[in-house]
């Protein structure tokens, strides 16, 4: 294979990393962050704290992995995204690190103390984290203020810029809705039923599909768009993309006005898969777009590393991505079982 | 100032880390032969015992595993020029401990922390089986891109980056075995000593009915010490007879040869680790010879109370002769340290390394207080369903 063709596969490689993270890890982080609006005593905030704390640890090494591959296969957008970001990426760390401790040892003493400062520290935390992926990745997909010698035109704080904050909420919102359903399908008793209510009563599903819409139209300071790339200019097919995330928002919508759990958390996280596929096919093929001047961007081409390196690199990921979703589908499958209350 | 910064920084991330880690590598070790004579004898005391040493690996194991990911980041915001000079050849032993080990180690971890006590005898050695396997390969890996940085093979520099030639070399690059074999013997001694310390405060401060359970984990923890302490040295000479070869400036610092500074250091250092390792041999053989009169001993079992640091201390120096050895080298006569550091606002790597402090601070007495609280409960045993309580 050339070196362009494995610069492209070396590219969907880290999306599609990206987009199997992110999708798992919003019900998660959302029912999580729900937990203090819906539960209305321990017993009932432990169903939440199961359905997400047996999964997360696992889903958390999607983003493990769509880090690691950037690092080893564009190793010059690595560096560049992370050194501009430097602030955003430990407060990044800090939720990670907030959420993966206080989730398994909210019950490990008996204090009651304890127990909210970690049920406080979880719920923060996982908002934090999806709400910070949210800018991060809606700032990839319009791009960065890259000057022409590759320099970054303003501090991180432009990283706040409207869509980054909207595309923050959306995250955020979509997360709480995704959520919802997934505590909706995995509990008996009431826990679940509070929580479909709770993001209609807030109005979530409208902010949600809301804040989607202004990410997608892009109100920003430039005039980049989510379809920087070459692709959406080459074939107007590629518009398909933004319509199906448009549709299914608003099924999500719907099914959450009519309090539907399980179209409520399918077609929330088709919403965000759509919506990360859109955005990974407008950027395409750059790595960090520049949304000064398009030419100034890094591309693909210009971030990969050598041939041979690419191929390590894809070996591995075809032999043991296939193994890793058999053993945790087995896990979902074997291991999503209704929790009841007081299953002690 | 900023050189100075990132690398107290990640000096600092990375020790804290590695108190986790060596225990959970080794703990894990010894869970499962408890799982196994569970397994094949059916003899319940053993899942009893793998169920408390189990709440001691996950408290850890859960400190540990967020701690790893503050290297990952500061790679690219504290390194970038490293990350960029070496990403090619380094970033494939680490995306190979992500994708080969991480997620089996993490999605099992998951199901041993929520629903171990609902899994059949099978189950439960599957699981066990399943995340040894994942910390055995993400050592290996993790490992394997330090045995780069300590002895780079499988790569030419091209005089601004790395350019991988062959990833075979790259894997049985000796440099990585040697030292993987010799670190894992010192994860699963310290392990072993925690669990005779802390079968040895079972003893003096316990509960009557489970006396009988700890004399069982502690010959199985003093017997560990034994066997890696006896192990640790000839693995280590065989691993210093190799670094003649190849890194003989680490040899002359060992030796005495060359001094001042850091060099002498790791000549302290190395002294101070062989000296404790055969103190470990000694202790382990005489609780192994004298088990009655140990069983029996209060003051036996004050003193290793008091001595579980030793082990710890003992890896610090390990590593510090592996690193300062090979000062001011990032990549071994390739790329130096003060060349791989990112230039960034010097303000926000003071927020960086106060925070972490902060934060970390925090999760040190969070993780202490939760492991001390856990070893006093000693055994529990569950009313079937969750393990969350």
């Amino acid at each position: 294979m050339g070196s362009a063709t494995l610069a492209s596969i070396a590219f969907i490689i880290i999306s599609f990393t990206w987009i199997v993270y992110i999708v798992q890890e919003m019900f998660i982080t959302g029912s999580s962050a729900l937990n203090m609006a819906v539960s209305e005593n321990e017993a009932e905030r432990k169903q939440i704290q199961v359905i997400s704390g047996l999964h997360f640890d696992g889903i958390e090494v999607w983003l493990l992995a769509a880090l690691t591959l950037t690092l080893g296969l564009f190793p010059i957008v690595f560096a560049e995204t992370f050194t501009y970001l430097y602030v955003i990426f430990f407060l990044l760390l800090y939720a990670i690190i907030g959420r993966g401790v206080s989730i398994e040892v909210i019950y490990k003493l008996d204090s009651k103390k304890w127990v909210k400062a970690m049920v406080i520290t979880w719920t923060v935390s996982s908002a934090l984290l999806i709400f910070i992926l949210g800018v991060y990745l809606s700032n990839i997909f319009y791009g960065f203020p890259l000057d022409s010698s590759g320099e970054m035109a303003s501090n991180y704080f432009s990283l706040f810029n409207i869509t980054g904050i909207f595309g923050g909420l959306f995250f955020l919102s979509s997360a709480l809705v995704a959520g919802a359903g997934w505590i909706k399908i995995n509990t008996t008793g009431n826990v679940g039923d509070k929580a479909v209510k709770v993001v209609k009563k807030y109005g979530i599903i409208y902010i949600m599909f809301f804040s989607l819409m202004i990410t997608v139209m892009g109100f920003n300071n430039t005039d980049a768009s989510i379809y920087i790339g070459e692709l959406f200019s080459k074939s107007i097919v590629f518009f398909v993309l933004p319509i199906i995330t448009l549709v299914f928002a608003l099924i999500t919508l719907y099914s959450g006005f009519k309090e539907k759990g399980k179209s409520l958390f399918i077609f929330g996280l088709l919403t965000m898969a759509f919506f990360l596929i859109t955005g990974f096919v407008g950027i395409y093929p750059y790595m960090v777009p520049s949304n000064i001047l398009l030419s100034n961007g890094i591309t693909i081409y210009d971030a990969v590393v050598s041939n041979k390196a690419v191929n390590v690199v894809l070996i591995v990921v075809i032999i043991f991505y296939p193994m890793i979703f058999l053993y945790q589908g087995w896990k979902y499958k074997n291991f999503t079982k209704k929790v009841n209350l007081n299953d002690e | 100032m900023l050189e100075i910064l990132s690398r107290m920084q990640f000096a600092f991330t990375i020790a804290f880390h590695f108190i986790f880690v060596p225990l959970t590598v080794g703990l894990i070790i010894i869970i499962m032969m408890f799982e196994i004579r569970y397994f094949i004898k059916d003899d319940d005391r053993f899942r009893m015992l793998s169920n408390y040493f189990s709440d001691i690996f996950l408290i850890n194991y859960a400190f540990g595993i967020v701690t790893g990911i503050a290297m990952t980041v500061q790679f690219g915001t504290n390194w970038a020029p490293y990350t960029v000079a070496m990403g090619e050849v380094f970033g494939s032993p680490l995306i190979l401990e992500v994708i080969a080990a991480f997620f089996l180690e993490s999605t099992f971890t998951g199901i041993w922390l929520f629903r171990r006590h609902s899994l059949s005898r099978k189950l439960r050695l599957f699981t066990i089986s399943m995340i040894t396997l994942g910390t055995m390969l993400s050592a290996m890996w993790i490992i394997s891109a330090n045995g780069f940085m300590q002895h780079p093979v499988g790569a030419v520099w091209d005089g601004s980056k790395i350019i991988l030639e062959d990833f075979w070399e790259l894997f049985f690059n000796p440099y990585t075995w040697h030292m993987y074999v010799h670190n894992h013997l010192s994860a699963l001694l310290l392990a072993g000593f925690v669990v005779l310390a802390i079968s040895s405060w079972q003893f003096l401060k316990g509960k009557e009915e489970h006396k009988h359970l700890f004399e069982l984990s502690a010959k199985y923890g003093a017997w560990t010490i034994l066997v890696a302490g006896i192990l640790l040295p000839i693995t280590g000479n065989s691993y210093l007879d190799y670094l003649n070869v190849v890194q003989p400036d680490k040899i002359a610092m060992i030796t005495g040869l060359t001094s001042g500074g850091l060099k002498t250091v790791v000549r302290i250092s190395f002294g101070s680790m062989v000296g404790l390792g055969s103190v470990f041999i000694v202790i382990s053989g005489y609780t192994i010879i004298f088990f009655k009169k140990f069983v029996k001993s209060e003051t036996l079992h004050k003193i290793y109370i008091w001595l579980v640091p030793l082990p710890y201390l003992a890896i610090i120096f390990g590593w510090m002769v592996t690193e300062f050895g090979r000062q001011p080298w990032i990549i071994y006569k390739i790329m130096k340290v003060s060349d791989g550091i990112s230039i960034v606002p010097v303000s926000q790597v003071w927020f960086s390394i106060i925070s972490l402090v902060i934060l970390y601070a925090i999760l040190f007495i969070m993780d202490y207080v939760l492991t001390i609280s856990r070893i006093k409960k000693g055994i529990i045993e569950p009313n079937g369903g969750e393990d969350n309580g």
